[in-house]
């Protein structure tokens, strides 16, 4: 080493290591010379014959060092960077012979990145500050911590002081201004300081209580002595304490405090002060001793009422009662306080659920308890109480603490009670009640629920022999200690069989059991007749109460009424059941006699078609002359014949209606068209017998609703009758009226008229007025009765004026339909109609509306007519007659018929001409009319020339009504 | 140092409460024990008296624990790292141990650490010569000594050959391990 100051220093390279362990030397190529130990560790790339510029990077200032920017760099400090691991390298340069040497540390900024570079304390030059540097930092990291958490401590601390700052100050504030009475003494008893309360509550300032014990100023003559020994106790032993005690004002008065005295300790648990708060229970305590008094006044009124009180506890579940309880019940002094299990054991166990489920409903807050139910009493008698209570103490919150109540014996009334009600209820049992079964078993179910009988029985005399017979039970099956159903009883035998004979209710201890403790029986009485006697079997023991005697023997009487009635109704019942059977056979009978009558009638009328037509043939001399004799007998053989037919035509017709088969084909009908059509039938026979018609058929435009064919029968049977009722040369007509929902169509004539005492029979089947006019006017008897039929079906009348020697009117009215037709012309009023109508010229006939085919019939003899269109209008046709071929030609053209039945021989135009001209119409429509020719000509070549003349078909006289149709209907379909 | 030791470790085995009864017998007013702060002597004295008292335990004893707590607990939570560089042998530390306390002196002049000395410095022992104004914190040392020795694991025994409770002016520790 070189002493001069100013010369060279020379260091052996151990030294120079140790004074710098982390230096880099280089040369003027840029070349690593030589590392420190430390260095070498820390990185080992910088190292001998590495570059510089390899392994080290320039950060301040920002290039590296070299021998070109030494002198400059040589008087700053320099820091280079470790790229690979990111280290810092800190220090100045200076000339180390030709080279530079790089003098540093590592830069660290904590105790860490000393072992995270894998170095030690060691690594580090003892004058290098790094090491005092880390240290430094790490210990005021650690002030600093420690700063924190006293900043942290202290927030704490302020928080918490400041949230007990306000809890004091509120504190403080309740209580100064609390209306109770704080004080604070000293740990000997002696007043520190007071609040207003205090003041207000005791009369005394704080000035005058300071240093004084409270007890000493405030206590008096009536104050509890024993309550303030204890008090005294607790303050020796520095306890805290609650007492209720009485104190005395300065003014004197005195006045009850709730006192809540607590110790106050300090940190250390010792006793510095007590805290005494003071509450006026004055109010409360008055209230106290007045419901003590008012309760004792309560139990005083209570007793004197006559009623028996209980009062439950909850919370110790024991019942206080007062002697009338006691006395109600028959028990002893026992009873004044007990249990409530002692207390439920005296309701009558059948009743005991419905008790306590009422009781739970009042304690539930559901109204007050009210109940009526059996008790038995001491001596194992049972009454009936009306009981009642209600919650008289909650708790605070809201629980029930107390119930009150108490019980009236209404044993009497409940009597009279249970009497109307079983009385009621066996009223409606039995009305309900279809059979003596039915009666006896709802009977008993009856009485036994509401006189609370556990179960009953009905005794009936047996139908085999002088004994009782068990005919029902209640409740079904055999209840325990009863016999069975078949139990038979002799008369006198047992309660049953005693009170049969008797015929008095009476009663026999039971068989001892939980449900038979009695046993009732009464008789069922009807008068003289006994009909039963009921049994009852009850829990009650002794003698039933005379009103419960009453009401069973009332109940007896009730029943045989009813047993009786029922009695008589199920043979009136039988009766009716025998006269149905009756009717009904009968019913039967007459169905089957109208199915015969229609059958016969039916099988009649084809031979009778045969004889008439025949019969006409010869009359009509188609087989040669007749002698007068033959004519007569002919004439007269047609006579028979055509009644005989009319006959069988309205027995078949009635046999129908009775029969119930006339479905009639209602439908909207011109009643002009039906008149004129009727009239136009008639007309024949009344010329015949030079009688004058009188036609006023309506204006058309009246509709009603009928059955075209039936209604044209009805005017034709009037009219017929009218005719027949007539003499010769008389008057007889049709007119026509209406009102509003009516039209009447009146026949009339000036004929013989009926005598009164006949008019009862009149329109009855089967019925002739006077058998010497059907002789001489023919007709069945049955015409009347079919016209009221076939009117009635319609909705419709027929009324009578009539007068013997002056004639008579049938009036048939008919309803209109609905509101009146606008469009019906106004009729004449009767009252203005021409009192004696002229004699009309028939209208032309005009098919009657109606769903067959319309069938013109050209035939110049009237009975034939009649005959054939009521054959056809039977079927369904529709029907419309001409007197000769003129007539026929007219009507064709005019009406159109679907078909025409033509007579050959005939006045004015016959037949064959008729259908000549007919083929000729112009019209080719009209020409081709389907004809049937229908006469009496049955000679040999008469079918070919009626054919030639143009008819579709032939029929030979007579033809059968079933020969008629077939034609007929066969022409039609091939027209088709 | 020594007051945070007894913090620490009467928090971390008694609890705050502990602590706070310990402070309060004390008389010791002091929130938290800032590390680079100095604190009258005297607060150390009476901390150790009450807890000495609050533990029913000999001064010399919870001195020991408490020297022992303070390496093996206290300081691994700040000087670990810096305790960690020094040495990675129990020797090796304890040689290191007057340059710490040296910069500790410089630094913060106002805590009058104590400063040691090394001497008989042999493969598996050393004398440790603790030189300090505050009198009685000798166990605290020797606990500190053990606590190294643990965190080291290395079994070793302290001795003291010299103390100042016999007359002399320092107290030295013979270390072996």
């Amino acid at each position: 080493m070189n002493p001069t100051p100013h010369g060279p220093v020379t260091l052996q390279a151990g030294v120079f290591d140790t004074l710098f362990p982390f230096h880099v030397a280089f040369d003027r190529a840029g070349l690593i010379t030589r590392t420190g130990p430390s260095l070498s560790r820390l990185a080992e790339r910088i190292r001998p014959g590495a570059r510089l510029a390899d392994v080290l990077e320039a950060r301040r200032p920002d290039t590296l060092p070299d021998h070109a920017n030494f002198s400059a760099m040589a008087r700053r400090v320099v820091i280079l960077r470790e790229p690979l691991r990111d280290i810092l390298l800190r220090g100045q340069l200076v000339p180390l012979g030709d080279d530079i040497a790089f003098l540093c540390s590592p830069w660290l900024t904590d105790a860490d990145a000393i072992q995270r570079f894998g170095l030690s304390l060691h690594d580090f030059a003892l004058h290098d500050p790094t090491a005092d540097l880390v240290q430094l930092v790490q210990v005021q990291r650690l002030a600093t911590a420690d700063l924190q958490r006293l900043a942290a401590r202290l927030t704490e601390t302020r928080d918490h002081l400041r949230s007990q700052e306000a809890e004091a100050r509120k504190l403080a504030l309740i209580v100064a201004r609390t209306g109770n009475a704080v004080v604070i003494t000293d740990r000997e008893g002696r007043v520190e300081w007071a609040n207003e309360g205090f003041r207000a509550l005791t009369g005394y300032g704080l000035g005058e209580a300071r240093g004084r014990r409270p007890g000493d100023f405030l206590q008096g003559p009536k104050t509890d002595l024993a309550c303030v020994e204890r008090m005294h106790a607790h303050l020796a032993r520095a306890e805290g304490f609650q007492e209720e005690v009485l104190n005395y004002r300065k003014d004197g008065r005195p006045y009850w405090v709730s006192l809540d005295v607590q110790p106050i300790r300090d940190e250390s648990g010792n006793l510095v002060n007590f805290m005494a708060i003071q509450a006026d229970i004055t109010r409360r305590k008055e209230l106290e001793f007045s419901l003590r008094e008012s309760e004792q006044r309560f139990a005083l009124a209570l007793n004197a009422t006559g009623e028996g009180v209980w009062d439950w506890d909850l919370r110790s579940d024991t019942v206080r009662h007062n002697q009338r309880w006691l006395d109600l019940l028959g028990v002893g002094p026992e009873f004044l306080v007990h249990d409530l299990a002692r207390f439920t054991e005296r309701i009558h166990p059948a009743d005991r659920p419905g008790v306590l489920a009422r009781v739970r409903d009042c304690l539930a807050g559901k109204g007050a308890y009210s109940s009526r139910h059996r008790m038995v009493r001491g001596d194992g008698k049972i009454i009936w109480v009306e009981d009642r209570g209600d919650v008289a103490q909650y708790d605070s919150a809201g629980n029930p603490l107390r119930m009150v109540g108490s019980i009236a014996d209404v044993s009497e009334r409940h009597v009279a009670d249970e009497s109307l009600r079983v009385q009621f209820g066996l009223a409606r049992a039995l009305s309900a009640a279809t059979s003596l079964t039915e009666a006896a078993a709802s009977s008993l179910r009856v009485i036994c629920a509401e006189m609370h009988w556990s179960h009953g029985a009905f005794w009936a005399p047996s139908s085999e022999g002088p004994h009782l017979v068990r005919d029902t039970i209640h409740p079904p099956g055999a209840p325990a200690g009863a016999a069975t159903l078949a139990a038979t009883l002799a008369p006198g035998e047992g309660l049953v069989g005693r009170v049969w004979q008797s015929r008095e209710a009476d009663w026999a201890p039971g068989t001892g059991t939980e449900t038979s403790g009695l046993i009732f029986a009464t008789p069922i009485h009807a008068g003289e007749r006994t009909l039963g006697v009921l049994e009852f079997h009850g829990s009650d023991a002794g003698p039933p109460a005379p009103g419960r005697v009453r009401t069973l023997a009332a109940l007896g009487a009730q029943l045989g009424q009813f047993f009786e009635r029922m009695r008589a109704e199920e043979r009136l019942r039988r009766r009716g059941e025998e006269l149905l059977v009756a009717n009904t056979e009968l019913a039967r009978a007459s169905r089957l006699k109208d199915a015969f009558l229609a059958s016969m009638s039916h099988e009649l009328r084809t031979p009778l078609n045969s004889i008439l037509g025949l019969a006409e043939t010869l009359a009509e001399g188609v087989h040669g002359p007749l002698n007068d004799h033959q004519t007569r007998y002919l004439g007269m053989v047609l006579s028979s014949g055509r009644h005989l037919l009319e006959l069988i035509n309205d027995i078949l017709d009635l046999a129908k209606l009775e029969a119930g088969h006339h479905d009639l084909a209602l439908q909207p009908c011109d009643l002009r068209e039906i008149c004129v059509a009727s009239l136009q039938i008639i007309q024949p026979a009344a010329r015949q017998r030079r009688q004058a018609l009188a036609a006023e058929p309506p204006p058309p435009g009246i509709i009603v609703r009928a059955d075209a064919r039936r209604l044209q029968q009805v005017f034709i049977n009037l009219l017929g009758n009218a005719v027949k009722f007539t003499p010769e040369g008389g008057r007889l007509g049709l007119r026509v009226t209406r009102s509003e929902h009516e039209v009447s169509i009146a026949v009339w004539d000036e004929g013989i008229g009926i005598p009164d005492e006949h008019l009862p029979r009149l329109f009855q089947p089967f019925v002739q007025l006077d058998s010497r006019l059907a002789r001489g006017h023919g007709g069945t008897g049955l015409g009347l009765s079919l016209v009221k039929q076939f009117v009635t079906l319609h909705g419709g009348r027929v009324d009578l004026e009539t007068a013997p020697g002056r004639g008579s009117t049938f009036t048939v009215v008919l309803p209109l339909p609905g509101p009146a037709d606008p469009g019906n012309p106004p009729l004449p009023s009767p009252a203005s109609s021409p009192a004696a109508p002229e004699p009309a010229a028939p209208e032309p006939l005009r098919a009657p509306p109606g769903p067959g085919p319309f069938v013109l019939i050209a035939d110049d003899i009237g009975a034939n007519t009649v005959a054939v269109a009521d054959l056809l209008l039977a079927h369904g046709f529709q029907v419309a007659t001409a007197e000769d071929g003129n007539d026929a030609l007219r009507q064709i053209r005019e009406r159109r018929p679907a078909l025409v039945l033509m007579d050959i021989q005939m006045p004015v135009l016959d037949g064959l001409e008729a259908i000549r001209l007919l083929r000729q119409e112009p019209d080719p429509a009209l020409a081709r009319t389907p004809v049937i020719a229908l006469t009496g000509l049955a000679m040999s070549g008469d079918r070919e020339r009626c054919l030639r003349a143009g008819a579709d078909d032939y029929l030979a006289k007579p033809a059968s009504p079933r020969e008629i149709l077939a034609r007929l209907r066969s022409t039609l379909a091939a027209r088709a | 140092m020594v007051n945070k030791a007894i913090e620490d470790m009467v928090v971390a085995r008694h609890g705050p409460d502990c602590w706070q009864t310990i402070k309060q017998k004390a008389g010791v007013d002091v929130e938290v024990f800032i590390g680079n702060e100095g604190y009258p002597d005297s607060i150390t004295y009476s901390l150790v008296a009450a807890a000495s008292e609050t533990l029913a335990l000999p001064a010399d004893q919870i001195l020991r624990a408490f020297g022992e707590h303070w390496v093996l607990e206290t300081a691994q939570k700040g000087y670990g790292p810096m305790m960690r560089a020094a040495g990675s042998t129990l020797g090796e530390f304890l040689a290191y141990l007057p340059h710490f306390h040296d910069r500790v002196a410089l630094i913060y002049p106002r805590l009058e650490p104590p400063h040691f000395t090394i001497t008989d410095q042999r493969e598996n022992s050393l004398v440790l010569h603790y030189h300090s104004h505050r009198p009685g914190l000798t166990p605290f040392v020797e606990g500190l000594i053990q606590g190294l020795a643990k965190m080291f694991s290395t079994p070793a025994s302290v001795s003291l050959v010299s103390s100042r409770a016999g007359g002399d002016d320092h107290d030295a520790f013979l270390v072996r391990w």
